[in-house]
């Protein structure tokens, strides 16, 4: 048998003391679980929230777009929440954007909702573009080193999940998946890449000659025009309006169309900081005043410790590592807990705030941890002032007197 | 005797939960003529949650804790194939955007992680407590 008796130390005393009072040690676990789960949440939307829009703007590309005024809605359901439509424009309204002053270059695409998919039983959208002239998806395709695409192949977006070299079809037609697009948050994601020849070779099938409105090789959806420097996108969008409004167009400045989001995100801040200081004020109070009964229940216990000649800043380290170890478990348990729930549900949170949304990048990840850790350090310290302020005014008289009755 | 109702609760309600979720609180998609792969998982998934429910059962049953051990160690191996199936062994929809990919699985998901850390939780203390009666 092992006759050496282990030195009790403060770090020990702890850990038994938060095994022992259960009760409490749950209680306190869970008020920093939640303090640091609804902290990180509220941070970490809004910063997806930021960088999704931010990845709209660079992805979509254009100073002006211009679609026809009858379809606005789809275009911008297609855009930026990835609901298919099938949008018909003439053709001829590439040179005749061109050819206003101020325009750089001009690029058009076609929107074609699939009639469904081999991949999953849901409309997709199918984007037909000029690799060419495209400053949305082309640069991408640059940055990838891919130069150009064949009829017979297609890139998809995240949300369709095939791999390189696998095959889909679509209007009965067999396309190879040449590349899958990086995340955009925005309709793309959930979108498909052909060429012109392909969406006019499935235009001109006779098995859709009723289901699609147009045929041949004449269609648009909208023309993605950028600025020469001249003037701002705010002045060639003025200009393009003022020479085609009445024709039956619409034209957009690329911001104007993010911008809209970046107001709902400035209310979602606003009203996330408002909820983060109220529940912040409630955690503080809710632990000062826990704290501060607990040292009191506790007097007793403190009462032999102090008999037993254990000085004060020896409880005092003891509370410290007590609480120590609650508020890192349960802050790290709130953290990890709020992180696999948003992990897991990201794309359903994606459709419910329908703004674009990508996931912030590791820099923005590190900041958003040491905030929410600094946030948690404070309802800490917080509660070790209460137990410290309890304990300094303690009387060893007193509760050595009430010990012995 | 605490313990036996709360470990046996956690897995009532994940069985539950798995076989009624997917098609209530976290439906799955619509089922097609030919049903798509989402729908076998889920018909699989009712099997694991009826392990679970025996798993409830043995547990409530179980007198010794030895026998508490190899009950846990078997609900552990059902929750590990409660997230295998959707995961890699069945699979769903190629699309992200599909109910089964943005909520049905998600939710699977949480319900066998929950259970999983439960479970593990409830393992380490009986195996220390197995190993004190073992002592004395």
């Amino acid at each position: 048998m092992n006759g050496q008796i282990k030195k009790i130390t403060a770090g020990r005393a702890a850990v038994k003391n938060v095994i022992h009072q259960r009760f409490r040690s749950v209680v306190l676990l869970i008020l920093f679980a939640v303090t640091a789960a609804l902290l990180f949440l509220s941070s970490f939307l809004s910063e997806s929230m930021g960088e999704g829009i931010e990845r709209a703007r660079q992805r979509l590309g254009a100073d002006v777009i211009v679609v026809p005024a009858a379809y606005v809605t789809n275009v911008d359901n297609a855009l930026f929440l990835g609901k298919p439509c099938t949008v018909n424009f003439e053709r001829n309204w590439i040179d005749r954007i061109a050819a206003v002053k101020g325009v750089s270059k001009v690029s058009s695409q076609l929107f074609l909702a699939s009639l469904g998919a081999s991949c999953c039983d849901n409309l997709i959208q199918l984007i037909a573009f000029d690799p060419e002239t495209d400053f949305s998806v082309g640069p991408w395709l640059s940055e990838k080193g891919i130069g150009s695409i064949s009829d017979d192949e297609i890139i998809v977006g995240r949300n369709i999940r095939k791999k390189p070299g696998e095959s889909v079809q679509f209007f009965g037609r067999h396309f190879t998946v040449k590349a899958v697009l990086d995340e955009t948050g925005i309709g793309y994601d959930s979108s498909a890449f052909i060429t012109y020849g392909a969406a006019y070779a499935i235009a001109g099938d006779p098995r859709y000659k009723n289901q699609l409105p147009f045929s041949g090789n004449r269609s648009i959806s909208a023309v993605f025009v950028k600025t020469d420097g001249s003037t701002a996108s705010e002045g060639l969008k003025t200009a393009v309006a003022e020479q085609y409004g009445a024709a039956g167009i619409r034209v957009f400045a690329g911001d104007e169309l993010v911008s809209r989001f970046a107001d709902t995100l400035r209310d979602f801040r606003i009203y996330g900081k408002m909820l983060m200081f109220l529940f912040f004020v409630f955690a503080g109070t809710a632990l000062f005043a826990l704290s501060a009964v607990t040292v009191q229940t506790r007097s007793r216990e403190f009462g032999n410790m102090l008999t037993a000649g254990i000085r004060k800043t020896q409880i005092f380290r003891m509370l410290f590592t007590e609480t120590a170890l609650l508020a890192g478990t349960g802050s790290t348990a709130g953290f990890v807990s709020i992180t696999i729930f948003l992990r897991l549900f990201d794309t359903h949170l994606k459709e419910l705030f329908a703004v674009p949304y990508v996931l912030p990048d590791v820099y923005s990840m590190t900041r958003i941890v040491l905030e929410m850790s600094a946030a948690v350090s404070v309802l800490y310290l917080i509660s070790l002032t209460a137990q410290f302020v309890r304990i300094n005014n303690m009387e060893p008289v007193s509760l050595v007197h009430e010990v012995n009755g | 005797m605490k313990n036996k109702i709360f470990i046996s609760v956690v897995y009532t309600a994940a069985a539950v939960l798995l076989l009624a979720g997917p098609h209530t609180l976290f439906k799955v998609c619509e089922l097609t003529e030919p049903p798509m792969k989402c729908w076998w998982t889920v018909r699989a998934e009712t099997g694991t949650a009826v392990l679970l429910f025996v798993s409830a059962g043995l547990y409530v049953f179980s007198s010794t804790t030895r026998e508490k051990i190899y009950t846990s160690i078997f609900a552990a191996a059902d929750t590990i194939f409660v997230i295998l199936l959707p995961f890699v062994l069945i699979g769903g929809c190629s699309m992200n955007t599909m109910p089964c990919r943005t909520v049905t699985f998600p939710a699977i998901y949480a319900i066998g992680i929950i259970t999983l850390i439960v479970t593990a939780g409830n393992l380490i203390v009986l195996i220390m407590k197995s190993g004190r009666e073992h002592l004395h």
